[in-house]
């Protein structure tokens, strides 16, 4: 999915590293909701983000993680993007679409791609 | 939290600033009304004045580290005195062995220097550390060998603030008769150093971490027995014939003052930062009550006054750094930071990659306020109380992942 216009978001990384405004999971219990993780306890990076799926469609979405601003930069910007889109692959641009959309030095790409994983594996379920 | 018109700086390990009377005095050497003149040039009086300026400075050095004068060989750095105790007394003893001995946390300019020589085809064995950050001198016995040429042992860690006991180990390598360098950058001024009775045969110093100058330094190389380095730099004799090239005067007499002022207040500023130190450690330790828990490294042994090594465990200490726009301070430290990976020394204390991360090195020093502490510990507790709201939690572990 191209990147070019990111539905208006701006490509600001330091304003998106700030933005926790979709930070934190959801209640215990909350129906319809998919998890998928990346990253690792061991590992610099650990993301968990979780997906409130209505209908086909993600309702709203929310993560956690544990990593540097690229990290939280990504994570905020990707739950920006896919929340009422169609809960499928393709709703979810590529990682490395995202890094440079937001100006990442190429040594942080891997970061954006990490949170991509992320999300494409809380939505494996869907897509199967 | 308010923003700051500079941000608080908290990271005296990496650099001081020169303090406002080595700036006066190296002004007095710059101008051309100043004493500018060649040190080498002693057949004329402004040369000699320069040349009585850097013996004094000189005399300075020796006099906070229980020094002759002679024995000061001024360097552009500890760098190039660590460079040069290393390489120069290798090369200058080749014919006598091959084998050097050293420590895993060693500064990289320690580090690297010994990686050279092992490709020139000397040998080194690296002693470990345990997990308070010490050296176990019976460690650096049981390395020693007989064709042992040298040991070096930094005196003060540069990540952690853990000092070694380089008076155990200096007496093992004499009785030896192995070499001993130890890389003091970050002891001078903070600890008291009699090199008149301390086992120490080479110790380097750094301008820039003793509120003077960046690009000078120092090295000690013992008179008695005399210890001979072959120079790395050619091209006049000077300094013993150990390091060539023109004196830098203004760095010299900056060097020089820097030295005399942590002589003479040097101990009583060492109890005022400790002070603050701890006073630091209490408020942060205040925080970790009921959070995932903030470690201090090397919190079982001897530390220098000024540094906290802090693992900020649960959250990423990059995106801690980014928070804290307003407060200076180096996650891991500054050499190792330049290269983006995780800690050689706290991965020797047997922390994991994901914890030297999160690893921050706050250091303070001459100009460090109340103020700026209580800010700090503020600050700090504002943002990794914000990191650890977002982080992962334990039964999100129990979710599959992917790699």
């Amino acid at each position: 999915m191209p990147l070019d216009a990111a539905d208006g978001l701006p490509s600001d990384f330091e304003r998106w590293a700030r933005d926790w405004s979709r930070a934190g999971g959801f209640d215990p219990g909350s129906p319809g909701v998919r998890e998928g993780v990346a990253g690792g306890l061991n590992q610099v990076s650990e993301i968990v983000f979780a997906l409130a799926i209505r209908g086909g469609w993600i309702e709203r979405a929310r993560y956690r993680y544990r990593g540097g601003p690229w990290t939280g930069a990504a994570c905020a910007f990707y739950a920006a993007q896919i929340e009422g889109r169609p809960a499928r692959a393709d709703s979810v641009p590529p990682g490395r679409a995202v890094a440079e959309f937001l100006g990442y030095p190429r040594i942080r790409y891997d970061e954006a791609l990490l949170v991509e994983d992320a999300i494409i594996h809380a939505l494996r379920e869907q897509i199967e | 939290m308010s923003e700051r018109a500079r941000p608080v700086y908290l990271d005296y390990a990496a650099s001081t600033p020169a303090d406002p009377r080595v700036i006066a005095r190296m002004l007095e050497f710059l101008g051309p009304d100043s004493v500018f003149a060649n040190p080498a040039s002693v057949t004329h009086a402004p040369g000699r004045a320069a040349r009585e300026a850097v013996e004094a400075a000189r005399h300075e050095v020796a006099g906070l580290i229980g020094a002759k004068d002679g024995e000061v060989i001024f360097t552009s750095g500890a760098t190039e005195s660590n460079n040069l105790a290393l390489t120069g007394l290798a090369r200058s003893r080749r014919e006598r062995g091959r084998h050097l001995v050293s420590s895993r946390i060693e500064h990289s300019s320690v580090l690297d220097t010994l990686r050279s020589l092992e490709a020139g085809g000397y040998e080194v064995t690296y002693v470990p550390c345990d997990r308070s950050g010490r050296v176990d001198p019976e460690e650096i016995q049981g390395a020693l060998r007989a064709d042992t040429l040298l040991c070096s042992v930094m005196h003060v860690n540069n990540e952690t603030g853990v000092i070694q006991d380089v008076a155990s180990i200096g007496r093992m390598c004499r009785e030896r008769g192995v070499v001993f360098h130890v890389d003091a950058v970050q002891a001078a001024g903070k600890l008291p150093i009699d090199l008149a009775t301390l086992p120490v045969d080479l110790m380097s110093f750094s301008g820039h971490k003793i509120y003077g100058p960046k690009g000078i330094g120092a090295l000690y190389v013992r008179c008695d027995p005399e210890l001979v380095l072959e120079p790395l730099i050619h091209g006049g004799g000077h300094e013993r014939g150990m390091r060539a090239g023109t004196l830098a005067t203004h760095q010299i007499v900056g060097l020089g003052e820097a030295f005399r002022i942590a002589r003479l207040e040097g101990m009583s500023e060492a109890c005022r930062i400790q002070g603050l130190r701890d006073g630091l450690w209490s408020r942060l330790q205040a925080l970790a009550n009921g959070c995932a828990g903030v470690e201090l490294n090397g919190a079982t042994a001897p530390r220098v006054c000024g540094l906290l090594s802090l693992t900020f465990t649960g959250v990423g200490g990059e995106s801690l750094i980014f928070l804290l726009g307003d407060l200076a301070l180096a996650q891991g430290s500054a050499c190792a930071s330049a290269r983006g990976e995780p800690s050689h020394v706290l991965k020797a204390l047997g922390r994991s990659d994901a914890e030297a991360e999160a690893t921050l090195r706050i250091s303070l020093g001459r100009f460090t306020t109340e103020d700026e502490i209580e800010y700090a510990a503020q600050a700090i507790t504002h943002a990794y109380g914000q990191m650890l709201k977002v982080a992962p939690r334990a039964r999100d572990r129990k979710t599959s992942r992917t790699a």
